[in-house]
């Protein structure tokens, strides 16, 4: 029997092996970390009668974007659980949340050109279109299909809780903004790992997750309590946008 | 003024404003700019502690670690009462991953400056990443009490409380908090996860009700739609079963593949107790079936709610009826997971006749017209009888009936010889049935059929390493790595710990311990990195608001070792620990290497050079990759000083001292596997450590009970071993072996009595009892050897399946090692006629694993795999 339902962390190196098994993109532990701690809505799995996971769906917001959507990182079903429909439904839950929880406007992934099975799936079943053509996306230099699938317009739902990036405002008075703020700039020292991880794996090269380098540093002139720990990180936030 | 001047560690304020710069430039990882301000200060100022400890920082995180921690250490000494200079030595510490001496700092740092909030944060990060849950709340609630305004330092406060299990207190707190919170005017997600952590705290307090009552109340503020669903199927379930059957009956509205859901609806239907009259029962069945007929009738492509109907409490003639129905439909589907999604019904085994006569019915209608009994209307597609074939070996291998099964799988290749899915089944029936190595050579076929597939590249390389053919897996899982990469390492680097695993199962088997050793170590490794990637989101989640997701990552930290791959690494590496005792010699693998013939000398000869080959051409690729990053030096292109683990494996100096560490772990988090106790005794007893063995004894029959074979012969050797020796142990240990014995061993009885019985009793029962009783029956009272032999002249083999196969083999070796050689040949025979098809007792008198005939032998039964790779 398998039984669908959203992934918890004690999911993850399941997610892990499921995804070693099947494709050829692979990730770190914190990779996956990172998604469940960010997005804990959005990612689900297919268990086996002895919890052993036989497929999962990864996925992500891109809070950057203009139009705040939904981004698929991963999925994967093992090929002797294929055939049940566990794809789609995985990621029509995952869909639901991404609109629920984060107002996406719609969600993208990247296919294999030649992986028509797929292909046939996002498009014919789920409504995915092709949205652009990026040549030598794999590591293999196969190219990807940049699809996209619209979400029905959402009148009542919130829209839009993912504040694209503002200009640095007054961060002096209030508390709230500042902690905002810095909320992005370690959202984007995470994005920036990531962009790392994805250089990494395609170019499949042996490097690792940076090391954690949230090291703040001290900050003597500071009277006790003069800025605090946000205005660090909006410090930090700026000079990554820069560079 | 004048004083002040004269302080040599307090700048004026041209050398104040570079200081800051020089942290400005330390921060945005500027290193030379900071290195530059530095040295200006320093110019005039050479002694100036601070300057000297940030500029240590600064060449520390540069790569000049001595360097910097020298001056450092310098900095700190000139100016001791500076929280700066014990900050950043802290800093130094957290960066080299010593988390107790940076705590150990920045509480030095603290003495001078108490209210620092960087270092108070600094602080509690490290704190609570080495579960310091009481320092973490009395920092966090310093941090709370400077900044009470502070969003993040309530929730900091509220998850310390939280963690530290003062749920009461977390909970006071909590609603506090939301109370002052504003609301904000559309639906927010981190105001959202807020409430929802706050339901949290109540229900994992037991508060179902008040939870509820919030939830409702702010149902509209909160924008996780399923959780709050799923959140109150669970509350109502406690809390009101009317309600949460309407409940689940809407979450499966939501998604009815969730079985969580369903379980929940049968809770609260009360399907699942166990009901205590006939009549009772019958109306459960009745009552079962209505709903699950209408649930199934509501969601008609859900395959759970079928599957789910057919698995609960029916009357055999419905279930027959649905089963028919579920049958057809998925066989016309063609769905190669069918059989693995009905199989939980074979566990009442009164079913399975009936389950066999439908489908020999299904056979012999579309062996005679091409379609399901009854069902003359339609003519099935040909590729029915494909799946149809499959399901029927399925069904027979699943009964140990693997020769039946094979016929079946054979007659599906034939019906479609480029069916991947009929060769994949094949494989597992003769891995099953014993034959190891053709199952490799047939799923390595499978695999031939579909080169995209990494599915079928994994299982592929899993059943290669299982048949002990090392170099051929690592090749095989290499064809999906890009060219140029050192397998192994690149495997690792993606914690790829199935791989690891079998793969050094595979090395020890083949007797290469120091490459096991190797694969192992790096498994471990990868928990230690599970935890410490833990690091970042003690903050990032606080930023983020997913409090909840945050709670969720450190309880599985902490349960990590838990793991399916740590526990099989550590009863690996425990294994070789002690081997390596036993046998020291072990840990210079040269003399072992010379001895394993030159079989395995091609073999390493074989991987050694195309990895030289590949790793000559990536270097210089490697290197430009080095310098468009610039950062991390040390990392890419660094060659493995040790690729054979020979270094690793000599540099074993304790290996029991070893051993009890990881079983240490394994007790912790797996006392529930068996293996986990039947190896830490063996490493308990060599250790001297009586009560521990005695421990893993009584955590043994937990799992099991004390008449198990396992742990029978532990207590007997144990008793066996420990009795001489009583008068020499302390009074406080032969107090509890005393007490424990006559809780083991019934009052007056000798152990040769207790094994007497048991092969009175259980001997017969398998060939594990029975081997466990010889084995005892040596070691305490040889005479009973004959007794114990004779055993398994009568002994019930059981239908193969490949734990009786092992046990078998278990059983051979162990006559063997005991010079009864007529029995070993006599349960060999036995074996061979029970199941023809397991290799291990084909050829008499040979050791079960053949390593060297394994590579030349053409794989005659399997054509098309030729065909293919020609």
């Amino acid at each position: 029997m398998v039984s669908i339902r959203r992934a918890t962390v004690d999911d993850l190196p399941g997610m892990q092996n499921c995804n070693l098994t099947c494709l050829p993109e692979n990730y770190q532990m914190k990779y996956y970390y990172y998604h469940l701690m960010s997005w804990p809505q959005l990612s689900f799995v297919a268990v086996n009668d002895h919890g052993r996971i036989v497929g999962y769906v990864l996925a992500k917001m891109e809070e950057e974007a203009e139009e705040p959507h939904g981004h698929i990182t991963s999925i994967s079903v093992l090929r002797s659980y294929r055939k049940l429909g566990i794809a789609t439904k995985l990621l029509r839950q995952s869909h639901q949340c991404m609109i629920d929880s984060f107002g996406a406007h719609y969600v993208s992934l990247h296919v294999r050109r030649g992986n028509r099975a797929a292909l046939a799936l996002y498009k014919d079943t789920l409504g995915y279109k092709v949205h652009d053509v990026e040549e030598h996306y794999y590591a293999d230099q196969e190219d990807a299909f940049a699809m996209r699938c619209p979400f029905p317009k959402q009148t009542e739902l919130p829209v839009a809780k993912v504040t694209p990036a503002e200009p640095a405002a007054a961060p002096a008075q209030a508390h709230h903004p500042a902690a905002q703020h810095s909320s992005q700039a370690a959202a984007e020292k995470l994005r920036q790992k990531h962009l790392q991880h994805q250089q990494h794996q395609q170019q499949q090269q042996s490097a690792s997750v940076p090391p954690s380098a949230e090291t703040t540093a001290p900050n003597p002139s500071a009277k006790p309590g003069a800025k605090a720990s946000t205005g660090k990180g909006a410090g930090r936030g700026k000079g990554k946008k820069k560079s | 003024m004048a004083a002040r001047e004269r302080d040599p560690q307090k700048l004026p304020a041209r050398e104040d404003a570079l200081f800051k710069s020089l942290c400005k430039h330390y921060e945005a990882k500027a290193y030379k700019k900071a290195l530059k301000a530095a040295d200006q200060i320093l110019e005039g100022f050479p002694t100036h502690g601070e300057t000297l400890a940030m500029k240590g920082l600064v060449l520390s995180c540069d790569g000049k670690k001595t360097e910097g921690l020298e001056l450092i250490k310098l900095g700190l000494k000139n100016n001791m009462s500076s929280h700066v200079s014990w900050h950043v030595y802290g800093l130094y510490h957290r960066a080299e991953h010593n988390y107790a001496d940076a705590i150990k700092c920045y509480q030095n740092a603290l003495k001078h400056d108490k209210d620092n909030l960087t270092i108070l944060r600094d602080l509690s990060l490290l704190q609570i990443h080495l579960r310091d849950r009481d320092g973490f709340v009395e920092t966090r609630q310093h941090l709370f009490q400077l900044r009470p305004t502070h969003l993040n330092n309530w929730i900091g406060y509220v998850v310390a409380l939280h963690l530290q299990g003062s749920l009461p207190l977390a909970i006071q707190s909590m609603e506090r908090y939301l109370e002052i919170l504003n609301k904000p005017e559309k639906p927010d997600y981190e105001y959202s996860e807020q409430l929802l952590y706050y339901i949290m705290l109540m229900e994992e307090a037991g508060m179902e009700g008040q939870a509820l009552d919030y939830l409702e109340k702010m149902e509209m503020q909160i924008v996780d739609k399923l959780d709050i669903q799923q959140i109150r199927g669970r509350l109502l379930l406690k809390v009101n079963k009317a309600k949460a059957r309407d409940q689940y009956q809407k979450l499966l509205e939501i998604n009815p593949e969730n079985k969580d859901y369903h379980n929940g609806l049968m809770a609260a239907y009360d399907f699942t107790s166990t009901p205590s009259t006939e009549e009772e029962k019958h109306q459960q069945m009745a009552s079962f079936d209505e709903v699950y007929t209408a649930i199934e009738k509501k969601f008609p492509s859900s395959h759970l709610c079928k599957q789910l109907h057919l698995t609960g409490p029916l009357e055999l003639t419905r279930f027959m009826v649905l089963l028919d129905a579920f049958f057809r439909n998925l066989l016309r589907r063609g769905t190669p997971t069918l059989f693995t999604l009905i199989k939980p019904v074979y566990r009442d085994a009164s079913k399975i006749p009936h389950i066999e006569e439908l489908l020999m019915s299904y056979v012999k209608s579309f062996e005679s017209s091409h379609t399901f009994p009854n069902d003359s209307g339609t003519i099935d597609t040909p590729v029915t009888m494909l799946w149809l074939y499959l399901l029927v070996a399925q069904h027979y291998s699943c009964l140990g009936q693997q020769e039946n099964a094979l016929s079946f799988v054979d007659r599906a290749i034939q019906h479609t010889p480029t069916s991947i899915d009929a060769r994949a089944c094949k494989a597992r029936i003769l891995r099953r049935a014993g034959n190891i190595q053709e199952a490799a050579d047939v799923y390595d076929g499978a695999r031939r059929l579909d080169y995209a597939d990494r599915y079928l590249n994994t299982r592929a390389t899993k059943y290669l390493l299982r048949a002990d053919r090392s170099t051929i897996a690592i090749a095989t899982i290499a064809l999906f790595l890009k060219e140029g990469e050192n397998t192994l390492a690149t495997l690792t680097d993606m914690q790829c710990m199935w791989f690891e695993n079998e793969l050094s199962k595979c090395y020890v088997r083949l007797g290469q311990n120091s490459r096991a050793l190797k694969n192992l170590v790096a498994t471990m490794k990868h928990f230690d990195d599970y935890i410490e990637d833990q690091f970042d989101f003690h903050y990032y989640c606080f930023r983020k608001m997913t409090v909840r997701a945050y709670l969720g990552l450190m309880r599985f930290v902490d349960s990590v070792y838990k793991n399916k791959f740590y526990v099989d690494a550590g009863l690996t590496l425990v294994k070789i620990y002690l081997a390596i005792h036993k046998n020291p010699a072990l840990k210079t693998p040269s003399p072992a290497i010379s001895t394993t013939t030159s079989s395995s000398a091609t073999t390493a000869s074989d991987k050694a050079t195309p990895a030289k080959v590949k790793s000559k051409k990536s270097e210089p690729e490697k290197k430009d990759a080095s310098k468009k990053k610039g950062k991390t030096p040390s990392k890419p292109a660094v060659v493995d000083p040790d690729p054979e683990g020979i270094t690793l494996l000599s540099g074993v100096t304790a290996p029991l001292g070893e051993a009890m560490k990881i079983l240490n772990n394994l007790n912790s988090f797996s006392a529930n596997v068996l293996d986990v106790h039947t190896v830490g005794f063996e490493v308990f007893m060599l250790a001297e450590k009586y009560l521990m063995a005695l421990r893993a004894i009584n955590q043994a029959a937990a799992v099991t009970s004390y008449s198990h074979p396992a742990v029978h012969k532990m207590a007997m050797e144990f008793f066996h071993t420990v009795d001489p020796k009583m008068s020499t142990l302390p009074p406080q240990v032969t107090q509890v072996i005393e007490t424990q014995r006559a809780l083991i061993i019934p009052a007056n009885t000798t152990l040769p009595q207790v094994n007497a019985t048991f092969i009175a009793n259980a001997g017969h029962n398998s060939v594990a009892h029975a081997t466990s009783a010889l084995q005892c029956a040596f070691l305490l009272d040889p005479p009973s050897v004959t007794t114990a032999v004779a055993l398994f002249d009568s002994v019930s083999l059981k239908q193969s399946d490949y734990t009786s196969i092992k046990d078998c083999i278990e059983a051979v070796e162990v006559l063997k090692s005991l010079q009864l050689t007529e029995a070993a040949e006599k349960l060999m025979t036995r074996c061979n006629t029970l199941m023809p098809l397991a290799t291990s007792f084909q050829r008499p008198i040979q050791p079960p694993v053949p390593v060297a005939a394994v590579a030349p032998e053409p794989t005659s039964t399997t054509p098309v795999v030729g065909e293919k790779s020609s």
